[in-house]
């Protein structure tokens, strides 16, 4: 017999906004199962890592939350998107009526359904046009059902769908066309029906819904539509299928005879949550859990691959029933940051006497124009987004293959593969193939936790510790600050840090960057593959990362051709590398390499002898290897490479002070980087598999050092933070503090 | 709909090739000749549902194998087992899989 793994995970939670301020609240929400009482602290970041051969793992106590125990208390997640007409009065009291629209579904035959629906599933009462469990378009009114056999639906296909309800005189019936004739498949399928009158409606105010229909539950939703819909209509009397297609091809907003009650257009502010009725009529709704948006319709002719410019084009929404914006959580604890709280990485630590542990991350950042210190290190949250409770280790075979090991589940990564409700990241695919676009931090981000999952976050505090070791003052200063504020989230401080692996960038996030290292800004850019997915942010959708993909890039999945254009903002997604602005010309450098078996360390150049940058080596002997050594695979140098390129962007000013050695056979060049396919293009064998370390003057004073690593930041702790890794790192950000660099060329 | 590919690896495993076997069992974490790196590729590059993988028992000190399972499912032990070394795991997944692939217990 199997024995099932447990993940003794029984406490979660999550806060309203993980970016606060002096004098601010925070609300933090926290699901227990099973546990009556926990006690909450506030403590300042030091190192998040638990490895005993680390920095060692530290969080500075600040704060304990209230006198005694807090109360436990259970709270549940509503995954699943749909639409929900909230005014649907108009849509009330109809006793002949169709519904009709475009569909185009991903999961036929996997469950229940529902593309629209008036349905009281307590009651039993009401209507639903669904997919039935074997794929088969149906309609359910009250106790009646009228099924349109023949060949199931075909995945990714689409379809007209049109159901009629006659309550007059006791008829309904249900039929669905194939838009793409496939031979040995129906084209078409119809039934039609007596209804069972004992079954029948009453016409109470039950929701509409599209893509899904009312639960008992208090989820108020259910049988989630997996696909695309387009254009659902809801007309008045008995339409044939001809009638209804007409309307529903012919992309009117204005209906002729009036016979039209609403007709929601998707493409109409398609950058936002809310549906447009084009009838006239005024029955608008909203999408809840975010649906896909910006996605090609039924007639997409691959003539714009932008939906800006043919929008008319992009009038479907894709709908999932794994996707999930906010978990809605009620507040359990606040707590208010002190007007005196050193800015930095913060966590709320909950703990149960029997031993239970969760750990709730947020920053702590400066109120605008209360700079604390010259120093901003800059927490990359856009990539912990990105990120947040990846599945790949569970849902894609190349993570095994990339990471060259067996892959390590902990205990977080087993209660996200069994609960699949608290989402996926941008990295993994929804249950329908397609790939996620959207990640929310109001959930429990469980890849952000001390514990073996050590990418990014976790791997990013060793720097948090090694300044606090140096007594570096700093302040932290967040990616969605900067995308919201621009370059004044930057402007005062001399230098920045940015991270092991910052790479998703927005483009105000780009440009404020830009303009800080041209105005004088000191950039140390301590990472590698940094700066390479374009992503957006969206006020009307606070906490969420929108990223797509095209068919290039290390990118797990590949957009759909034509959705490549971001719903937030019409911009382009994908590499900034095919948007014209590759990492390399933002940092000297730019992603060229996966190393995941073993890390290597970096030799100087002849260059770096230039009394110019002598600055940088000052106590490093002449012919140190640098940083043959660390905590992520025993180099500076690994995980992810970046190289300089001129052809790529790479300042003509730019100077290669150090390039990584030994990659060998562990490097893997990256897929953006293969012109043609051939053999030959490990670290062994091809000279663009590699680190460089970069050093580049920008107007103003500004500078910029790039170490093009992700392990770079892990090897700071080596031999008790003695070792050159660490003295460079100091000796660039002296310098890089001072008013103006001292070691800066002339002119 | 393209994905990283879910069960391409088509290199055939010879179970009368037990030097490959000793080499890894005397090298875990390489590097590797050639044809052990074939090999490797092969197991490790089995489908997703069923995979064998590490189960943290205690951070950084304790593991146990265990096999992924459908979405929404809880991982499922493969054995009792409890390994307090990364690389003793390494190797009885290793083992395990020869075995899936080749039908034949690796004695070495």
């Amino acid at each position: 017999m199997t024995k099932r793994l447990s993940s003794n995970v029984r406490m979660l939670g999550y806060c309203d906004d993980w970016r606060t301020s002096p004098g601010s609240t925070l609300n933090f929400k926290v699901s227990c199962d099973g546990i009556g009482s926990y006690r909450a602290k506030i403590g300042r970041v030091v190192c998040a890592d638990l490895d005993p051969l680390g920095p060692g793992f530290r969080i500075d106590h600040v704060d304990d939350i209230g006198r005694g125990p807090l109360n436990g208390r259970f709270q549940p997640v509503y995954p699943g998107s749909y639409a929900r007409i909230d005014d649907f009065k108009n849509l009330c009291g109809l006793r002949r009526f169709s519904v009709a629209a475009l569909v185009w579904p991903t999961l036929p035959g996997q469950g229940c359904q529902s593309i629209m629906s008036r349905w009281d599933d307590a009651a039993e009462c009401g209507w639903r046009l669904e997919l039935n469990e074997v794929g088969e378009l149906s309609l359910r009114v009250g106790e009646s059902e009228c099924v349109a056999g023949g060949s199931p639906m075909i995945r990714r296909h689409w379809y007209v769908v049109l159901a009629a309800i006659d309550l007059k005189n006791g008829k309904f019936e249900v039929v669905r066309r194939a838009f793409r004739k496939i031979p040995g498949t129906d084209e078409t399928s119809a039934a039609s029906g007596m209804l069972d009158r004992s079954g029948l409606a009453p016409d109470v105010p039950i929701p509409f819904l599209i893509a899904a229909s009312g639960s008992k539950g208090p989820a108020g939703a259910d049988r989630f539509f997996e696909g695309k819909i387009e254009r659902p209509t809801v007309f008045e009397g008995v339409s044939s299928l001809e009638a209804a297609e007409r309307f529903l091809l012919s992309g009117s907003r204005l209906v002729d005879g009036g016979s039209v009650r609403a007709s929601w257009d998707f493409a109409l502010q398609m950058d936002s949550a809310r549906i447009l009725d084009v009838s006239g009529n005024g029955v608008h709704g909203r999408v809840i859990n975010m649906p896909t948006r910006a996605v090609t319709g039924h007639n997409w002719d691959s003539s714009s691959l932008d939906w800006r410019s043919a929008p008319n084009q992009y009038g479907a929404i894709h709908f999932h029933a794994d996707d999930i914006y906010d978990c809605g959580w009620e507040t359990d604890f606040t707590w208010t940051v002190p007007a005196d709280a050193r800015s930095g990485y913060y966590a709320a630590t909950l703990e149960t006497e029997a031993g239970d542990r969760d750990f709730i991350p947020f920053f702590v950042r400066p109120n605008p124009g209360e700079r604390s210190a010259d120093l901003a290190v800059i927490a990359c949250t856009a990539t912990y987004l990105a990120y947040a409770n990846t599945h790949v280790k569970v849902d894609m075979v190349g993570s095994e293959v990339m990471s060259e090991c067996v892959n390590q589940l902990s205990q977080y990564e087993l209660y996200l593969h069994e609960h699949r409700e608290l989402g996926h990241s941008t990295y993994d695919y929804h249950q329908d193939g397609s790939g996620v676009c959207y990640s929310s931090r109001l959930r429990p981000v469980l890849t952000m936790r001390p514990g073996p999952y050590t990418f990014n976050y976790i791997s990013d505090t060793h720097l948090l510790a090694w300044l606090e070791h140096i007594n570096q003052p700093y302040d932290v200063i967040t990616d969605e600050d900067i995308d919201t504020r621009g370059v004044d989230a930057l402007s005062g401080y001399r230098a920045i840090i940015t991270l092991s692996h910052p790479e998703y960038t927005s483009t105000k996030m780009w440009d404020a960057i830009d303009s800080f290292q041209r105005n004088g800004g000191r950039h140390l850019y301590l990472g590698g593959n940094g700066f390479y997915w374009r992503v957006a942010f969206h006020d009307d959708f606070p906490g969420v990362l929108e990223c797509r993909k095209g068919a290039t890039g290390v990118r797990a999945w590949e957009g759909e051709p034509g959705e490549g254009h971001m719903q937030f903002n019409g911009e382009p997604g994908g590499l900034w590398r095919t948007c014209g602005r590759p990492p390399q010309s933002l940092v000297g450098v730019g992603y060229s390499s996966t190393m995941f078996a073993r890390s290597t360390y970096f030799r100087r150049t002849e260059a770096s002898y230039s009394q110019q940058f002598a600055f940088a080596f000052e106590g490093v002997g002449p012919d140190e290897v640098i940083g043959d050594f660390g905590r992520r695979g025993g180099g500076a140098a690994g995980i992810e490479i970046d190289r300089w390129d001129p052809d790529l962007g790479s300042p003509p000013n730019s100077v290669v002070l150090a390039s990584s050695e030994n990659v060998g056979i562990d490097g893997i060049l990256s897929c953006e980087e293969y012109p043609i396919a051939t053999r030959a293009t490990d670290g062994l064998q091809h000279g663009h598999v590699r680190a460089d370390m970069v050093y580049f003057e920008t107007p103003n004073d500004g500078a910029v050092f790039s170490v093009g690593s992700i392990t770079w930041v892990t090897s700071l702790s080596h031999n008790g933070f003695d070792n050159n890794v660490a003295r460079i790192t100091e000796n660039v950000l002296r310098q890089f503090l001072l008013p103006r660099p001292s070691g800066k060329s002339e002119g | 709909m393209f994905r990283y590919w879910e069960d391409t690896a088509i290199y055939p495993i010879d179970p009368e090739r037990v030097d490959l076997a000793r080499e890894f069992r005397n090298s875990i974490r390489g590097p590797h000749s050639e044809e052990l790196r074939f090999l490797l590729h092969r197991m490790r590059a089995t489908q997703i549902r069923g995979k064998y993988v590490l189960v943290v028992v205690e951070t950084f000190k304790m593991w146990r194998i265990g096999r992924i399972t459908e979405r929404n499912q809880p991982i499922e032990a493969v054995d009792d087992r409890i390994f307090d070394s990364l690389d003793e795991a390494e190797w009885a997944v290793f083992e395990l899989r020869w075995r899936d692939l080749t039908g034949q217990d690796l004695n070495i």
